[in-house]
């Protein structure tokens, strides 16, 4: 594998060495998951990418928003107990 | 006599030879079978030995270690440790574990140990813990590329640097690798102080980490002290449900150690309840580092996609603050270090950066508002879950 490798970085575009690392890595994992028994092939996919995405982006938003109501609560109490007696 | 000794011979010749052909038939299911359950004893005595030796997070690791011996011994399956039904570890796993209860009992506990005092007097501090939230979406992300939605998620809430929320999150999403999860989430807590430094030294400049800030100590009322619990778990009842349950057990601690009538239940919550369940849950969350779920190559994933979200987690968290002093006058900047605590490990986030802060400078105490920022992201890490559980049980369909 690394013999086919070497050669194809001395003499051929870096897109075949890609192709050729893609395909040593697929034709390696079969027979890793076959010998450890585990049941899932581990496969590069895109298909989740944009509700990855969107869930990345709000789920931000929603945790800076609800911090950001807390935050304005919590101002707003303090306010409103600084005038009372206060404790350490 | 000479019959009796015969006899005892000849049945212990006959247990050997049963616990042979056990072995055999085991082998015969999968070759590796040995081996692996071998592999798993030896993880188990590295967790006792991380435990004891370099007291990593022992609370946990240890009855973690020790459960994962049980579970992986070659015979004791079917002697009930596992037997579905019957075994003592399948059992404490389903009334504790798989219906979260453990997990939100303990939140009591957690909630009943945190004084939120330094938050509530600096409560702009928490848009730090908000901040630190950053390495779960991202890890989501990364991990959307390998693993379905459901399972990503799971996986991510890692970063939550919150044993208790990873293991609701992850069994409410019925994930398959509660046992990676969970390994991964305390183990990472427990590296902190080796995670953390020098992610922070790589992104930070010795003049920044020199940045002192002044601590005015104002006092909180009492009120605000009782108010404190009972808002947050209605504002995050309200805008986030699904963390309705995590948030609410951990300010209904918080609430009986400051409404100041009930120390008792308070000193129980805080010592008897939390290490009970600690326990429990050690030993039960066991039930799945059995060999045949944890020797994955998924595992090994996991716990990168983990190391990942502590990372940045970190990064989000003072590279926020850096984003912040872009707009501050000079002796209003905040040490960009705080931002880091936000990462929820408590206590040990803000000592890390209260160390740090010393190294660069040794009048900089950054210890108070380092606990402040690692108290709220204690609870962004909750509500971040709870937003992220919403996220998925939607896309479930449930």
């Amino acid at each position: 594998m690394f013999k086919i490798l070497l050669n194809k970085i001395l003499s051929a575009k870096i897109t075949d060495v890609a192709e050729t690392m893609v395909q040593s890595v697929s034709e390696t994992v079969p027979e890793t998951v076959a010998e450890t028994g585990s049941a899932m092939a581990i496969k590069f996919t895109t298909e989740n990418l944009s509700e990855a995405l969107l869930w990345f982006i709000t789920g931000m938003v929603g945790v800076f928003l609800v911090i950001g109501i807390i935050i304005i609560v919590v101002s707003l109490l303090n306010k409103a107990g600084s005038g009372k007696k206060k404790d350490k | 006599m000479s019959q009796q000794i015969l006899g005892f011979l000849g049945e212990f010749g006959e247990k050997i030879l049963g616990i042979f052909s056990a072995f055999a038939e085991m082998s015969a299911e999968d070759d590796y079978a040995i081996p692996k359950m071998i592999v798993m004893c030896a993880i188990g005595g590295l967790l006792i030995y991380l435990a004891i030796a370099k007291d990593m997070e022992p609370t946990l690791l240890l009855p973690m270690g020790f459960g994962t011996i049980l579970v992986n011994l070659p015979l004791a399956f079917d002697a009930g440790v596992l037997k579905p039904g019957e075994g003592a570890i399948y059992i404490l796993y389903n009334a504790g574990v798989a219906n979260e209860l453990f997990p939100l009992l303990l939140f009591i506990g957690i909630g009943a140990m945190i004084d939120f005092g330094p938050v509530l007097s600096n409560p702009k501090l928490m848009i730090f813990g908000a901040a630190a939230q950053f390495g779960i979406f991202f890890t989501l992300f990364a991990a959307s590329f390998i693993f379905p939605l459901e399972e990503a998620a799971s996986i991510a809430i890692i970063g939550a640097a919150d044993g208790p929320t990873s293991i609701f999150v992850a069994t409410q999403l019925d994930s398959k690798y509660i046992g990676a999860i969970t390994v991964a989430a305390y183990s990472y807590m427990a590296l902190v102080p080796v995670v953390q430094p020098p992610v922070i030294k790589l992104l930070t400049t010795k003049k920044e980490r020199k940045i002192r800030m002044k601590y005015e100590g104002k006092s909180v009322s009492k009120r605000t002290r009782i108010l404190f619990p009972i808002v947050v778990t209605i504002i995050a009842g309200i805008v986030s449900p699904q963390s309705a349950v995590l948030i609410g057990f951990l300010m209904f601690g918080n609430l009986i150690r400051e409404c100041g009538v009930l120390d008792s239940l308070s000193e129980t919550a805080q010592k008897v309840l939390a290490n009970l369940i600690t326990i429990l849950l050690g030993i039960t969350v066991a039930a799945n580092m059995n060999a045949k779920d944890f020797l994955r190559f998924e595992t090994a994933l996991i716990l990168g996609l983990g190391l990942v979200a502590f990372i940045v987690d970190t990064a989000g968290g003072f590279l926020f603050a850096k984003f912040l002093n872009l707009f501050l006058p000079e002796g209003k900047k905040f040490n960009p270090m705080i931002g880091a605590a936000g990462i929820s490990a408590f206590p040990m986030s803000s000592r890390v950066v209260h160390k740090l802060g010393l190294e660069a400078d040794n009048q900089n105490f950054l210890l108070m508002h380092a606990t402040g920022v690692n108290v709220s992201g204690q609870v962004a890490s909750v509500i971040a879950g709870g937003v992220l559980l919403k996220f998925a049980l939607e896309f479930l369909g449930k």
